[in-house]
């Protein structure tokens, strides 16, 4: 008996044919939209740098439709982006001990929720005020 | 309900087969057998040649990890009245060499295990009249999640990148570095943290979390990588903002 070990190939479509492969591949997707808001807010700050002229004609681009668009398609990955990562905090960190117990999984999730509501109302707070 | 199953099973004989091949067996349905019973009555009364491993029958000794359904599972933990009405593909474990019919070639996994000294590396080895090493309660929980992994492979099985990068040392081996790391004993970290800080270390790790959801014994692999990575982290800093002091 002779040992001739066969390899399989992984298949290219290996991450569609199972869906928790594929909702890793959308989320990881999601940070290039993550990305490419960042880069929006960059291009806002050199407008900015460069005076009126070039900041309005940023600020109309972001006003017009497709500017709209492209903001709404972000803010829509960058939702999915936050609530998965939110999701996989409690494995991301070390084990949080409150009198020498574990604080479940699903209360470090909750817990970063609520901070994310409390630092949107406060900057809304700032804004509107 | 049906009174047969039929079993497809991958087929593999190296002094044989150019590739693997699928074989139909039907096998008489039982509510109360699982994938491992069927294996063995294929094995004792259709086909001897068939090639398999198991032993305990009870989810303790890792040995019968296979495809079951595409999924990464125990065959001794997995009931045929869960798949009726349909062939039940039994393959073997997903990125691993096929030796022959349902096993696979383990050498690679041990290597990279053996490389991360999954044992105690006690500071000061205490002689027998020194007495027992002590732990409290809160010290054993630390790491005993981790300590459960019976090696099963089931989570290489559902890691793409093991499959993509053939060097990442992988989940099992790193929790159960994890697990030494953290284990109130031990002084191992350091030692350990050539390979678990290494490019095919944790870093390879994208943090799928198939592992975690796959592991039979809720080990949490992937929980252990992401702590690693941080403890990596810092050895990393440190090395860097403190240099000529040993991390």
């Amino acid at each position: 008996m002779t040992r001739r070990p066969y390899h399989r190939p992984l298949p290219s479509n290996w991450w569609r044919r199972e869906p928790r492969l594929f909702r890793y591949i959308v989320r990881e997707g999601t940070s290039v939209f993550v990305g490419l808001y960042a880069a929006i807010l960059m291009d806002g700050m050199i407008r900015l740098a460069q005076g009126r002229a070039a900041w309005e004609s940023y600020l109309a681009a972001l006003s017009s439709p497709w500017g709209v668009t492209v903001q709404l398609i972000c803010l829509g990955f960058a939702l999915f982006h936050t609530v998965t990562w939110f999701g996989v905090t409690p494995k991301a960190m070390p084990p949080l001990l409150v009198k020498g117990q574990p604080v479940p999984a699903r209360l470090i999730v909750r817990g970063h929720f609520v901070l994310w509501a409390a630092v949107s109302l406060l900057v809304l707070l700032i804004l509107g005020g | 309900m049906s009174e047969t199953l039929t079993l497809r099973v991958l087929r593999y004989d190296p002094d044989r087969d150019a590739e693997p091949y699928l074989q139909d067996y039907v096998v008489p349905y039982r509510e109360e057998w699982v994938v491992l019973d069927a294996l063995s009555y294929i094995k004792e009364e259709l086909d001897p040649t068939l090639a398999y491993r198991g032993s305990c029958h009870m989810a303790l000794c890792g040995s019968c990890g296979m495809m079951i359904d595409r999924q990464p599972k125990l065959a001794c933990h997995t009931f045929l009245r869960d798949y009726v009405g349909r062939p039940l593909l039994i393959e073997p474990l997903d990125h691993f060499p096929i030796e022959r019919d349902l096993i696979v070639d383990q050498d690679g996994f041990l290597e990279k295990l053996a490389s991360l000294y999954p044992y105690l590396i006690a500071e000061h080895e205490r002689t027998v009249s020194e007495g027992e090493y002590r732990q409290l309660p809160a010290q054993l929980a630390a790491f005993r999640p981790f300590a459960q992994c019976i090696n099963c492979l089931l989570c290489y099985a559902a890691c793409p990148q093991v499959a993509i990068n053939p060097d990442f040392a992988g989940p099992a081996a790193l929790a159960l570095a994890h697990r030494y790391n953290k284990d109130s004993r031990d002084a191992g970290e350091l030692a350990r943290a050539e390979v678990t800080d290494s490019p095919h270390g944790v870093w390879d790790c994208t943090f799928v979390g198939a592992c975690s959801e796959v592991c039979p014994k809720q080990v949490d692999p992937a929980a252990a990588i992401q702590q690693t990575k941080i403890s990596a982290s810092f050895r990393w800093l440190k090395a860097r903002l403190l240099p000529g002091d040993k991390p």
